[in-house]
């Protein structure tokens, strides 16, 4: 199928996660540039999208139950018992 | 078939034999991301201590049936978002899941900006980040949890739509109109906060 010269609008933002991960041809890409280039609109509404994209994909600090160890002590002794008795529930 | 994970599929053969020890040092290692993903799509710590353990639990209990397909983490990640989901389900929490493009209204028939359009630079100084974890947090339940999983350090995007059970080009519509609905979202509060 062959792509239009110039994206609208609507194609460009709904491109621009692709455009940010990287999946676009180099001919879309192209297209997408240039439309921004000449779009003063398209252009904030990327910026706004590169910010949410970053900041949406940023991990976060990793914090555990303060008992965790204790928690997964229980969890692992309950599924030994489980096991030795022979009696295993469903996982789900 | 050979596994693609075959170091897990070791590590789970070792934890299937009653191996303690890897089990712990399994849970010890992804524990805090796992209980994160738990937190964050619950709002409720108590209800993720209970919905990890409960995982934990569902991990060892069907460790025997992992083949090595996907990694361990994203198997136990899998297992805990059925916990996950089972718990919304017992709140009665509706489990919204949104595949409509709430951008359409934005342009013309030619795929234009609207006319009365409007989009503003944002603050600098504004506090993006408060901003967008709060209107993460009003997305519909799968656009969440996909950029939840998205943002877990090292877990590919495959590795993410096998773990919420959709195809890999559904995942990355899902984050798409995520992104979209945050970006609105955050733009709406910018403006307030201005």
């Amino acid at each position: 199928m062959s792509e239009p010269l110039m994206p609208s609008c609507q194609n460009v933002s709904d491109a621009l996660s692709d455009y940010l991960e990287g999946y676009l041809s180099d001919r879309s890409r192209i297209s997408l540039e240039q439309h921004l280039e000449m779009c003063p609109l398209c252009l904030v509404y990327m910026d706004h999208f590169r910010q949410i994209y970053h900041v949406t994909g940023k991990p976060e600090p990793e914090q555990l139950p303060e008992d965790f160890t204790d928690v997964m002590g229980k969890v692992i002794r309950a599924w030994r018992d489980e096991q030795d008795s022979g009696n295993q529930p469903d996982a789900d | 078939m050979s596994a693609a994970h075959p170091d897990d599929l070791a590590l789970a053969q070792q934890i299937a034999a009653g191996d303690e020890a890897a089990a712990a040092t399994f849970f010890t290692n992804h524990g805090g991301e796992l209980f994160g993903f738990a937190r964050k799509m619950l709002s409720d710590a108590s209800a993720a201590e209970d919905v990890l353990q409960e995982a934990m639990l569902g991990v060892l209990r069907s460790i025997s049936k992992y083949d090595g397909r996907v990694s361990l983490r994203a198997w136990a990640f899998a297992i805990l978002r059925h916990k996950v989901v089972d718990q919304i389900r017992k709140q009665g929490r509706d489990m919204l899941v949104s595949t409509t493009d709430p951008e359409l209204e934005n342009y013309d028939n030619s795929g234009s900006w609207n006319a009365n359009q409007s989009i503003e630079p944002w603050d600098e100084q504004a506090e993006l980040l408060d901003i967008v974890r709060y209107c993460m947090e009003q997305l519909p339940h799968n656009q969440r949890e996909a950029l939840h999983l998205r943002a877990i350090e090292g877990m590919p995007a495959q590795e993410v739509a096998e773990v919420l059970e959709m195809s890999y080009s559904n995942l990355r519509q899902t984050l798409h109109r995520g992104r979209q609905s945050v970006r609105r979202c955050t733009d709406q509060h910018m403006g307030e906060d201005s």
